[in-house]
């Protein structure tokens, strides 16, 4: 049968709602829409899709658009309206996961109380006859019909009208897929409407930052120290506070999650880091600036650096006068500036990875008077340290800063419990395939018929369950089969 | 002393069996447990060498994109020497000559001779305790199904080669349905796709990130459940399905180039 025959024969213009629950719920119908989904994906890998730069700014997006029309010209006006370059939130893709949403709670529906009518193209259509053997009615019959499947673990509806049976066994892995995907596009929407993520918050030593977003917490995170000699995951101890008292501790390990008040909290990384404080004779504070930070003073600074995984460069351009010009790479170095501008001064700071046999990493302190290029003083430290210029005391305090993620996801759940719904309903499926029988009765020339239709797996043969099924059938309830496939 | 035993060497031995059972699956189709020895020894090559390359790189196996094509390869194999229903020798024969197709993209793909020097010892051991099982369980799994799925697609496209062959197909009855890689392929795609998730979820608190390698996993995966719902409407008969996993088998082939290092 074809596509097109099978849903015309769902369709009865006498009950529309009828045979619109019937296409919906159709098995063809769901794979049609998967299918569909499928072609957008593949158009969402193949052009190119709007990043999420592109959406929260608006410069970044009429860059975008600019080189969308360079590259498509006459071809990228309709293909925008189409919605073709942010196929996640078009309107196809929605609406094409609506109707899927929609295909599965009928198919599910389906599947727990199926449609009474009978299959056609059905591979096993036989019939059983024979004499009552002693005096029962059609609904006498009918109970026997029914214990007989029930010893065989099936489970049985009957229709409302006539002596029509139904009988499937394992329809509840199927069953299984069809809610799993549910959950999962229930998760995906749930996620997208009300999740939210904060990435790369900086924590150093300290410093306490409120979360936001309502949760009325506040939070101080610190890297725990690696133990001398050990190669081990960092960690991160977390201080949760609510109006200014603490409510709760926690530690964060490298990835992997902690949990509070249904916070999820990441670690993204952590970096050496410097605080850098400077005070006169008296003990006053000295202001200090970054070149960072333009003209904003401030009485300490957190002096970050990268893990020196690679080296980086920088292209150094030879524009003196006179000389031909030319271009070399130097290496560009771990380094951060402090500067000093009521001590007319500059320190320099390079940051070194530990030694082989150390877990402290070695950082070098020099410090310039403006405009010269040889420093005054030199010196290393791994640990707190102080240095004395002019009667000015300036300390260092080596440590390490946290960056970590975030969020709030209540689809999530949803999500990977739909994802193990569907893995399990796939795999119990395989071993133990999905029978259906229907069964109708019928009493004609004081002789008890009984019909048989199956269906059970892609086959244009009966299964052999339904061949060793009907025969039990016979033999229990005494009739002889005719009209064998 | 230069060592016995190297990935080349490995690689070879891998390809010369398996050449040899597609070989033998033909020209001495009585010889089946001399077949299946050689296709068993060239999976166990494949994953020794693979075993070598990660150990080498101080890292976790079928990390890289080459191991991963390599390991589909001898998974295709595996699921053959499962699949015993299948009696007819060319249908094999199709298998291994995949097979041995994946093994040379695979060897195209490993870039250099040389393994790269090997890491200092405490760096070694950071990297090691950094990098999470996930991405092992979800590898394995996608590997698993990929060679499933490969598998199922020869198979179709065997028979179809055959359909109009003068000489009867010796098949068994049950290879007239869908072939069970196929929906067996499913089970371990939707377990890669949910391990994957479970492990990004758990290590940084993203499941899903519209990726070209996620989004080509899923491309296949919706098309083999499109696949599965199709067998389990009662009016489809096997004629129409028996052919699906071919155009399967060609985006498992366009996601496996999409695969990332």
């Amino acid at each position: 049968m074809s596509i097109r025959a099978h849903f015309a024969e769902l369709w009865h213009p006498e009950d529309v709602l009828d045979s619109l629950w019937g296409i919906f719920a159709s098995p063809l119908t769901t794979a049609l829409l998967l299918l569909s989904l499928a072609v957008l994906v593949c158009l969402g890998t193949l052009l190119p899709q709007r990043p999420a730069t592109a959406l929260a700014d608006p410069a970044a997006n009429g860059l975008w658009m600019t080189s969308l029309r360079e590259r498509y010209h006459d071809r990228a006006s309709w293909m925008l309206s189409l919605g073709l370059f942010d196929l996640e939130r078009s309107l196809w893709f929605r609406g094409l996961l609506g109707l899927l949403g929609f295909s599965l709670v009928l198919g599910a529906v389906d599947w727990i109380w199926p449609r009474h009518a009978w299959p056609s193209n059905s591979p096993l259509e036989t019939n059983l006859s024979g004499l009552p053997t002693r005096d029962e009615s059609t609904t006498q019959f009918i109970e026997r019909v029914k214990n007989a499947l029930q010893q065989r673990r099936y489970r049985l509806l009957a229709s409302r009208d006539g002596p029509l049976l139904y009988a499937d066994r394992y329809a509840l892995f199927p069953f299984l897929v069809y809610l799993g995907l549910l959950l999962v596009i229930a998760g995906a929407a749930l996620s997208e409407r009300t999740a939210w993520w904060e990435d790369g918050v900086d924590l150093r030593r300290g410093q306490v930052r409120a979360l936001g977003h309502g949760t009325g917490l506040a939070l101080r995170a610190e890297v725990l120290p690696v133990k001398l000699g050990r190669a081990q995951p960092e960690q991160v101890s977390l201080t949760f506070l609510r109006q200014e008292r603490e409510s709760a501790r926690g530690t964060l390990h490298a990835r992997a999650p902690a949990f509070h008040c249904g916070l999820l909290l990441f670690l993204s990384s952590t970096q050496p880091a410097v605080l850098v404080q400077a005070q006169d004779k008296a003990g006053r504070s000295l202001p200090l600036q970054m070149p960072e930070t333009g003209a904003s003073q401030f009485t300490e600074l957190s002096l970050r650096f990268r893990e020196e995984e690679s080296s980086r460069y920088i292209v150094m351009l030879n524009l003196t006068p006179g000389n031909p010009s030319g271009r070399y790479f130097q290496q560009e170095g771990n380094e951060q500036y402090v500067l000093v501008p009521g001590r007319d001064l500059s320190l320099r700071v390079v940051y070194s990875p530990p030694p082989d046999g150390e877990s402290q990493p070695v950082f070098q302190v020099e410090a310039f008077r403006n405009g010269e290029s040889t420093s005054l003083l030199v010196q290393q430290f791994q640990g707190n340290a102080s240095l004395e210029i002019a009667d000015d005391r300036y300390t260092f305090q080596p440590h390490r800063d946290a960056t970590i993620r975030f969020g709030q996801d209540y689809g999530m759940g949803l999500v990977l419990g739909g994802a193990a719904l569907v893995l399990a309903g796939l795999f119990l499926g395989i071993l133990r395939p999905v029978q259906r029988l229907w069964l109708a009765v019928r009493f004609a020339d004081n002789q008890i018929g009984l019909a048989c239709a199956a269906v059970g797996g892609a086959s244009h043969e009966a299964q052999p369950w339904q061949h060793r099924l009907v025969q039990e059938l016979a033999a229990d309830l005494a009739l002889q089969t005719s009209g064998a496939p | 002393m230069p060592a016995l035993v190297t990935e080349p060497r490995l690689l070879i031995a891998t390809i010369l069996c398996t050449m040899g059972s597609a070989a033998l699956s033909v020209l001495k189709p009585r010889w089946r447990q001399v077949e299946v020895g050689l296709s068993l020894l060239a999976v166990l090559c494949v994953a020794a060498s693979i075993a070598l390359s990660a150990s080498r790189r101080a890292a976790w196996p079928l990390a890289s994109k080459a191991e991963v094509i390599m390991a589909t390869a001898a998974a295709t194999v595996l699921w053959h020497i499962v699949d015993r229903r299948v009696r007819e020798p060319r249908i094999g024969a199709l298998a291994h000559v995949v097979a041995v197709g994946l093994l040379l993209w695979g060897v195209a793909r490993w870039r250099g001779a040389l393994p790269p020097p090997p890491l200092p010892g405490s760096s070694a051991a950071l990297l090691a305790a950094a990098q999470q099982p996930w991405l092992l369980a979800a590898r394995l799994a996608l590997v698993l199904a990929w060679g499933a799925l490969v598998e199922a697609g020869c198979l179709a496209a065997a028979c179809l080669l055959l359909a109009h062959s003068d000489e009867p197909l010796a098949l068994h009855e049950s290879t007239l349905a869908v072939p069970k890689p196929a929906p067996l392929g499913l089970v371990f795609l939707t377990a890669s796709l949910f391990l994957q998730g479970l492990g990004g979820a758990y290590t940084h608190g993203v499941y899903w990130s519209w990726s070209a390698v996620e989004s080509w996993h899923l491309l296949v995966w919706l098309y083999y459940a499109a696949t599965w719902c199709a067998s389990s409407a009662s009016t489809w008969v096997e004629t129409r399905l028996r052919w699906l996993p071919i155009p399967g088998m060609l985006l498992t082939f366009l996601a496996l180039r999409a695969v990332g290092a």
